[in-house]
């Protein structure tokens, strides 16, 4: 991972009085698994249409490394060739990638898709999780250097969303960069190498993983049922809780887990450490308000 | 400019003749018979040459227009444009692989309306007159083509409005148009006025094939340049649109 794939320097986007994206500057290294997440209309899917070249920028540069491989793009928004079936939609699309052994790779990415079962149904036939399925399958066939891909496991159930994951994930491990946007940072969360978080365009976290969790300024979460006495208790330790629908909520730092905590609280705990998904809400929260 | 990508952009649009048999069959041979049939009824039979070569033109210009008006305004419309965008497709491949892929179905309907219409008349005909007619039909398909991506260009937005707008437009050109009754039954104003319009043209040169007779040049050069400079105009104004 020492040169980048893409930088992007000062990008801006404007769609007539609203601005898109106000000057977004950065840079994802070869190999890296970089997740953009954000609320909706953050610029997540703007930055990456620049990218892949539907949209032209405002204002700014972009910089994209030769690739070894076609661009392997998943749109968020494309409509399917809906008269065709799944191995026509697939190869037609390799073959206009202009990739190499465009038949084996075709059937590599059907398979990878989970739909060898399939490649004989038109898509118009498919359900609407397939179809992403498809679009995955047509990202991925003869593109092994850089895949952008927009959202790929909105509207998938879970069982595809770990399939499409483990093919992303194994691309990944054979040296592809992958830029990924999601609402869903939970199920990436072992992969990512970044994660860059996108908010009225803006990008108001660039980091590694420990950086965002190091900010959420807590190390553990402990809930535990209301009671008056466990309350004034608690509030004699010096420790920060909040008390929602008779539920305690403690956030607290490594050190405060002591003897003394857990003779108050009792056996009734449940104790979780935050997600990314939660550091990431945090994140976006503090910088709104 | 690939040619790769121009037949495999013509697969992609062509597919759907054999995934919607009867949506074609309708469309390219039902249609355009349905209405030879009741004018056969009611044209005395030295007119039946009009019906005929009406019946191709329609068909024919009936798939440039309308289908490539709504194939080009879907795709805009779906966003389906970005998978050839990110596949450096250039936007001429596109418009070419549409014109292929239309005309390898458009040009079935022809055959089959050419076939019944020969038949109807009676006709023996050479070979050059059946080869001066599939000419006219590749020209008729490529100017029609044209305006249905003319239309998708710089027409309305909305698909459905597009493909309302080519259905107007297929109409006037096929049945207000002297394709389907000879242009001096029209008045003289109207008749300089049809002169202006290229179905008139494709129908003098039809009926002139069929007949044996001398070909007008005058129609030969009008379709020919009215055909490059739609081209030219579409070719133009193809570009992939980006915000």
């Amino acid at each position: 991972m020492t040169e980048p794939a893409i930088r992007a320097t000062y990008l801006a986007k404007r769609y007539g009085d609203i601005q898109a994206l106000k000057g977004v500057t950065l840079e994802i290294m070869r190999g890296e698994f970089c997740v953009i997440a954000g609320p909706n209309g953050a610029g997540k899917t703007t930055f990456l249409r620049i990218l892949y070249g539907d949209a032209g920028p405002s204002d700014g540069k972009i910089f994209l490394a030769p690739l070894s491989a076609p661009m392997g793009v998943m749109p968020q928004e494309a409509g399917l060739y809906e008269d065709l079936s799944v191995w026509e939609h697939v190869y037609y699309l390799t073959l206009l990638k202009g990739a190499k052994n465009c038949k084996e790779s075709a059937e590599w990415a059907i398979r990878v898709a989970g739909l060898e079962k399939m490649k004989k149904t038109l898509i118009r036939d498919l359900s609407g999780g397939y179809k992403r399925r498809v679009s995955l399958a047509q990202a991925l066939a003869g593109s092994n250097d850089l895949l952008l891909l927009d959202e790929p496991t909105s509207g998938l159930d879970p069982e595809a969303r770990k399939m499409m994951l483990d093919s992303i994930k194994d691309l990944h491990k054979k040296g592809a960069t992958i830029v990924f946007t999601t609402h869903y940072l939970d199920e990436i969360e072992r992969e990512v190498d970044r994660l860059v978080i996108f908010n009225e365009g803006e990008i108001i976290h660039n980091g590694d993983k420990k950086d965002i969790m190091d900010r959420i300024g807590y190390d553990y979460e402990i809930e535990t049922t209301y009671e008056e006495g466990k309350a004034k208790a608690l509030e004699g330790l010096n420790v920060v809780f909040s008390v929602e629908e008779n539920i305690i909520h403690l956030y607290l730092p490594k050190e405060a887990l002591t003897p003394e905590l857990f003779s108050i609280l009792g056996q009734d705990i449940t104790l979780s450490r935050p997600s990314l998904e939660e550091a990431y809400l945090k994140r976006v929260k503090d910088e709104t308000h | 400019m690939k040619l790769i990508n121009i037949v495999t952009i013509a697969k992609i649009y062509s597919k759907w003749q054999f995934r919607r048999p009867l949506t074609f069959f309708f469309i390219a041979m039902f249609m355009p018979i349905s209405i030879i049939a009741p004018m056969l009824l009611l044209v005395p039979q030295e007119g039946w040459f009009n019906i005929i070569v009406g019946a191709l033109i329609f068909s024919v210009i009936g798939g440039g227009i309308s289908d490539v008006t709504l194939n080009v305004s879907f795709d805009r419309e779906e966003k389906r444009n970005v998978f050839l965008i990110t596949r450096n497709v250039k936007p001429m491949e596109y418009m070419l692989g549409i014109l292929l892929g239309g005309a390898s179905y458009t040009f079935v309907g022809a055959v089959v309306i050419l076939l019944i219409g020969l038949c109807i008349l009676g006709l023996a005909v050479t070979l050059a007159q059946i080869l001066l007619m599939l000419g006219l039909v590749v020209i008729a398909w490529i100017a029609s083509a044209n305006l249905g991506f003319i239309l998708s260009l710089y027409g309305p937005k909305d698909y459905r409005l597009a493909g309302s707008l080519s259905d107007v437009l297929l109409f006037s050109l096929s049945f207000l148009a002297p394709v389907y009754y000879p242009i001096e039954i029209l008045p003289l104003p109207l008749r300089y006025f049809s002169y202006m319009i290229y179905t008139t043209h494709l129908a003098i040169l039809g009926k002139s094939i069929l007949r044996s007779e001398p070909l007008s040049l005058f129609s030969i050069a009008f379709v020919l340049i009215f055909s490059l400079v739609l081209f030219m105009i579409s070719a133009r104004g193809m570009k992939w649109k980006k915000d």
